[in-house]
């Protein structure tokens, strides 16, 4: 079945469009952190600099200790990450497949804390934290975000797609219950997993305002706050093009996981769509 | 499994120790809200405080934007995890207003400062109902930047307005040049942080923004409800662009402007960039000269007996008249001490940079107001008045009057 040279016209359009829109401002990004700071506002604008700037890019890593920073993130990241999945995956089983009482009422209270806002929550947590004098440690950074009620919900509507006869055949088989989720629901639970995984990450990575009130000292610093290094007060105006190469540093890591693990997104989700 | 265990058994023991290291020294936990060239000159002069005292060590870090780190140090009071020190915004309202006084304290201590040797104006703005409660350090003041090459061409006298009449005739002609010359993107006029300038203006009215004991604004008098017809009446010909404030010095730097109001703290970065001739001068005035005061203070918060005089100590070696030469030469801030601003350094730098002058000249002129707890409230009531009067949802005297309001009913809340 082809469509129509007009309707694939039309659509081609409109894809290049936002395609386009998607593409220019890292092109633009880009094309700041290569200039002088004197380029940077002017008008009409350049794309291409006068001269291209690549010590900016090693100013940058010389101005904050960003390798620090990165392996900060990355640990705080990945550590977070495997907390959230297999916090999710047991709760989540336990709210689409154990029978207790009030079991739904439980589930709504925990989709309700959905809609508390973090600033609300920031200064209770911070006294928790410091009560338990966990300020300006790694545990602060990832044990409060080691669970969200998002990547339950997410998993636990996955789980209800998987026919319950699967687990009474595994049971039957005497496989246990901790075995039967780690080997037989998780494998098939790949694409809810992912995508958990991915915000979970991607949250913990771009995170900055609780970062920034309960670390202390500059070795424990994540990514975010080392962008805003080249960010000033009223006085001396923003350093555009270190922010631009900053940031671009900073995304390099996501943008590779993207470009790399599209693929899998793009199967899991046909893959799952196929199924149900 | 066990060997990892282990492992990382070690590796933490052997981090805990570090600390021990420094045991001899007095660590003085710091927090300082500056970032970008001010942020590393900062760091340097830390490091350097740091290379040269063998008994304190003071442990510095940045801690974001004033927002930012207002929310830090708010969190902080909270759960008191306070630093010893730091060099915060709005400084008083965190230690004074906690019947934090340990500035005015140190001050008039044995190891006190020559008070006299500071500009009345910069105390005025540590002080919180009276008292002093925190330090001067890195302190600004608008400036008028304007581009001479753009005067020149529009057949101008490349010279600073010196009233605000100058200014607008100024302006009209350059409005008119650009028009004829189908000059694109032209504004003879802009301002960055308008709601400081706008403070600015009514003061060189005669008007005043408090009255006396801060319990009310007074906004809504007839010389300050003046200024704000003013500023209207530079929108209503075409002199200033309504709204984009905040992409002033953008717009200055690209060429797109003849006049920039902006900080001081500006002047280093500003003219090392732009591609035109420039200059600074002083702000024109109307009825009288004044110019505002903005910025950071160096404070302290109650520690162990030793730390706080550690921390004193760091404080005092800051502001000593070499360091803060050091510091305005550096940033732009303006210097808070009278000798600074006379040693031989700064007035070397007058001839060098000549843009420094008008900037730090002009702190004769300077007006301030002590830190009340409305002020954050005041500051942002102002900003939005600016966009009703900009783009005609209210008259200035309706806008003020609602200003003056609201804020009463805020401070009715509050006290």
């Amino acid at each position: 079945m082809r469509k129509s040279l007009g309707k694939r016209i039309l659509v081609h359009c409109v894809l290049i469009v936002l395609g386009v829109a998607m593409v220019v401002p890292f092109l633009w990004m880009l094309s700041t952190s290569l200039k002088g700071y004197h380029e940077i506002f002017r008008y009409p604008p350049n794309w291409i600099p006068d001269r291209f700037q690549w010590s900016n890019y090693l100013k940058v890593w010389k101005l904050a200790p960003f390798g620090r920073f990165y392996l900060n993130s990355l640990f705080v990241g990945i550590v977070t990450t495997v907390g959230q999945v297999i916090t999710g995956v047991l709760a989540a089983y336990a709210f689409a497949r154990l029978e207790f009482k009030g079991r739904d009422r439980v589930f709504m209270l925990f989709l309700a804390t959905l809609m508390v806002p973090t600033q609300v929550t920031l200064i209770p947590t911070y006294i928790v934290m410091s009560r338990i004098g966990w300020i300006n440690s790694y545990q602060c950074l990832i044990v409060p975000f080691i669970s969200t009620a998002f990547s339950v919900f997410l998993l636990r509507q996955f789980f209800l797609t998987i026919p319950p006869e699967l687990e009474e055949a595994a049971i039957v088989d005497g496989c246990s219950k901790l075995r039967f989720i780690f080997t037989i629901l998780m494998p098939l639970a790949k694409p809810a997993i992912a995508s958990v995984a991915l915000f979970g990450f991607l949250g913990s990575w771009n995170s900055y305002l609780w970062p920034l009130i309960v670390i202390n000292s500059n070795d424990m610093r994540t990514l975010p706050i080392g962008l805003r290094y080249f960010v000033s007060q009223q006085g001396g105006g923003s350093e555009w093009h270190y922010l631009m190469a900053a940031s671009l540093i900073v995304m390099l890591p996501v943008l590779l996981v993207f470009f790399f693990a599209q693929k899998q997104f793009i199967e899991g989700i046909a893959r799952s769509g196929v199924k149900g | 499994m066990k060997r990892l265990l282990v492992l990382s058994l070690v590796v933490i023991l052997f981090l805990s120790a570090i600390p021990t290291a420094f045991a001899s020294k007095v660590t003085v936990p710091f927090w300082y809200a500056v970032g970008g060239n001010a942020g590393r000159v900062f760091q340097e002069m830390v490091d350097e405080f740091n290379a040269t005292n063998p008994r304190v060590f003071v442990d510095a870090v940045y801690t974001g934007n004033y927002g930012d780190t207002a929310q830090k140090v708010t969190a902080s009071i909270a759960a008191n995890t306070l630093p010893a020190g730091g060099l915060i915004p709005a400084a008083p309202l965190f230690t004074g207003r906690n019947g934090n006084y340990l500035i005015d304290e140190y001050l008039h201590g044995p190891q006190g400062l020559d008070m006299d040797d500071f500009y009345d104006e910069f105390w005025n703005y540590n002080r919180y109902q009276g008292r002093i409660a925190s330090l001067p350090f890195n302190n600004s003041t608008p400036v008028l930047f304007y581009n001479k090459d753009i005067l020149k061409e529009a057949g101008l006298e490349p010279v600073a307005p010196e009233t605000w009449d100058e200014l607008v005739a100024m302006s009209i002609h350059l409005r008119d040049w650009a028009q004829q010359n189908r000059v694109r993107n032209f504004f003879p006029i802009n301002m960055r942080n308008q709601d400081w300038m706008l403070k600015g203006f009514i003061l060189q009215n005669g008007g005043e923004l408090m009255n006396e004991d801060y319990s009310a604004a007074l906004i809504n008098e007839p010389a300050a409800v003046e200024a704000l017809e003013f500023w209207v009446s530079l929108i209503d010909q075409n002199l200033m662009p309504a709204g984009v404030h905040d992409r002033a010095r953008e717009q200055f730097i690209a060429g797109n402007l003849a006049f920039l109001f902006d900080s001081t703290a500006g002047v280093g970065s500003i003219s090392q960039t732009v591609e035109f001739e420039m200059a600074t001068a002083m702000l024109p005035g109307h009825k009288r000269r004044a110019v505002t005061l903005g910025g950071a203070g160096l404070t302290m918060f109650p520690s162990k007996p030793e730390v706080q005089d550690a921390t004193w100590e760091f404080l005092t070696w800051l502001l000593s008249p070499e360091n803060v030469v050091r510091w305005s030469s550096a940033t732009g801030y303006v210097p808070v001490r009278k000798s600074a601003l006379e040693s031989e350094e700064i007035q070397n730098l007058f001839q060098e940079q000549p843009y420094y002058k008008a900037a730090f000249e002009q702190l004769e002129h300077v007006v301030s107001m002590e830190q009340f707890w409305e002020l954050g409230a005041l500051d942002e009531a102002i900003v939005n008045l600016i966009s009703n009067i900009e783009y005609k949802a209210l008259t200035p005297q309706q806008a003020a009057d609602k200003l003056v309001k609201e804020l009463a009913e805020e401070i009715k809340r509050n006290r």
